[in-house]
């Protein structure tokens, strides 16, 4: 970006920060804090420790279900991408199983794993799992006839056409459901922890509206857009790095 | 020339699913060493007949010889060229010319030394690290047949290879394409609708025609044609040959 346009955009901010303030006035209200107002609890919460703390429960759930659900769905997608019978017999049981909102799993997983981080993980593997696995899916179909064509030709063996072939193409798909899923799960663990956990941006959240303390809850909000945007901008850093090619 | 023919098609008929067939009772032979090209208009079915000859597809009717055993599936040693070059976009140049010695199972270190050679013989050496998306369509087109020498094959099936470059470079790949499958002793089969190229570059061209396709005509050559007017007057005759057909057709 050209550095005036850089400048109009900073600029941009401060006017809208200046114009937050304002309407909020000096003491702010109950309804929404004003920039200050959050400064102030960002502050406090940082030297507390306190918001470090949640953001590293938070983080640490979502890590600790994506490290499963991620593997797992890339690993089923290409199975039932080139198996046509599994898919026959897996597809609609995942169908409808796709639209199930990962919060509503949050009574079942409250009932297999209790109150705590066992829920949280559960239902952010599974938010996780779904975009990546469809992704994964439909990449695996999208492969270009040509390519297996020349694959055919030169006689590449199975191992060989899933490895050179099918995976490198699938991968623009794959990792357009790695960084949904990624989002989707960030989302959700948010949400499970406001219902079922002690720590995590969520559970600040939740805790803070009851005190009726706004600043915090607008802090764990802004924790949780700065954290999602930091993901995606790692995941896009990885996907440059190893799609240079596409 | 041999005589007995490296290939062969009796009495091939083939039809996209239940549509109208693409072509009846279609017969031709190559030699070994020949070049042998085939012209017809668009969508005649040029891609098909060479997708029936490399295994990709199999005839509705009749059989196609290779080496005296019918073709029932795709091999190294009958390589289709394609027209947009196929390169696998997420490999190198080096990677994609490598890639039929993988297949072959050839270590690591002696396909990427073959695979440079090769590309190195089509004046590529330097790109061999570049992905297909930095390299022009010539060069493109260039590492396509690399990869298709690589493997080995006796016999080529060009599908208009050279279709997507501008008449200079194709000119300019054609010469320098051509003499190298003659020193290397390849046999060719050139589908093209560029009647010029086929006459110019093969021994000999058939013309493909009418729907359901049939071979129509043949002109035969001993040699590349040097002689202006005879190219005229035989592209005369491949216009009247297709021509009449589409007449028919219509």
């Amino acid at each position: 970006m050209i550095p005036s346009r850089r400048w109009a955009r900073v600029l941009f901010f401060l006017g809208l920060l200046a114009l937050w303030q304002s309407v909020c006035g000096r003491g702010g209200g109950k309804l929404v804090a004003s920039p200050l107002q959050i400064l102030a609890a960002l502050a406090a919460l940082t030297r507390s420790g306190a918001l470090p703390a949640h953001v590293l429960a938070s983080l640490g759930r979502i890590l600790g279900g994506y490290a499963v659900a991620a593997p797992l769905a890339v690993g089923l997608g290409l199975w039932l991408g080139i198996d046509e019978r599994l898919r026959y017999f897996g597809e609609p049981l995942l169908a409808v199983l796709r639209p199930i909102p990962p919060l509503a799993w949050v009574p079942l997983a409250i009932l297999w794993f209790g109150l705590g981080n066992g829920p949280a993980f559960f239902v952010t593997a599974l938010a996780a799992f779904f975009p990546i696995f469809t992704n994964t899916l439909t990449g695996v179909q999208n492969v270009p006839k040509r390519c297996l064509d020349v694959a055919r030709i030169f006689e590449a063996d199975d191992g060989l056409r899933l490895r050179d072939v099918v995976i490198p193409s699938s991968l623009p798909f794959i990792a357009a459901g790695l960084r949904v899923g990624l989002m989707v799960a960030w989302m959700s663990v948010i949400a499970a922890e406001m219902v079922s956990s002690s720590r995590g941006l969520g559970y600040l959240i939740e805790s803070s509206q009851e005190m009726l303390d706004t600043p915090s809850v607008m802090v764990g909000m802004i924790a949780i857009g700065l954290v999602g945007v930091a993901m995606d901008q790692a995941l896009r850093r990885l996907e440059r790095r190893y799609l240079d090619w596409a | 020339m041999g005589v007995t023919p490296l290939l062969s098609l009796e009495s091939v008929g083939h039809a996209h699913g239940a549509g109208r067939p693409v072509f009846e009772g279609l017969s031709l032979a190559l030699s070994e060493g020949e070049f042998l090209g085939v012209v017809g208009a668009s969508g005649v079915g040029k891609s098909t007949l060479l997708s029936l000859i490399a295994g990709l597809d199999s005839p509705r009717a009749g059989r196609i010889v290779y080496r005296g055993r019918p073709v029932t599936g795709t091999s190294r040693d009958r390589v289709l060229l394609f027209q947009d070059h196929s390169l696998f976009p997420w490999l190198s140049a080096l990677e994609n010319v490598a890639f039929p010695l993988k297949a072959q199972g050839m270590g690591r270190l002696e396909r990427e030394a073959r695979a440079l050679k090769g590309l190195e013989r089509m004046r590529l050496g330097e790109h061999a690290r570049q992905y297909p998306h930095a390299l022009s369509g010539g060069m493109r087109q260039r590492v396509a047949i690399a990869r298709a020498l690589a493997a080995s094959p006796d016999l080529l099936l060009l599908d208009e290879p050279f279709a997507s470059l501008d008449p200079f470079q194709s000119n300019a790949l054609q010469d320098e394409i051509f003499p190298l499958l003659r020193s290397l002793k390849k046999s060719l089969l050139y589908v093209t609708h560029n009647m010029e190229d086929a006459l110019r570059r093969c021994d000999r061209v058939l013309v493909l025609a009418g729907r359901p396709a049939r071979l129509s005509e043949e002109f035969a050559s001993a040699g590349w044609l040097s002689d202006e007017l005879e190219i005229l007057e035989r592209k005369r005759r491949i216009i009247a040959a297709i021509g009449t057909s589409l007449e028919a057709d219509s």
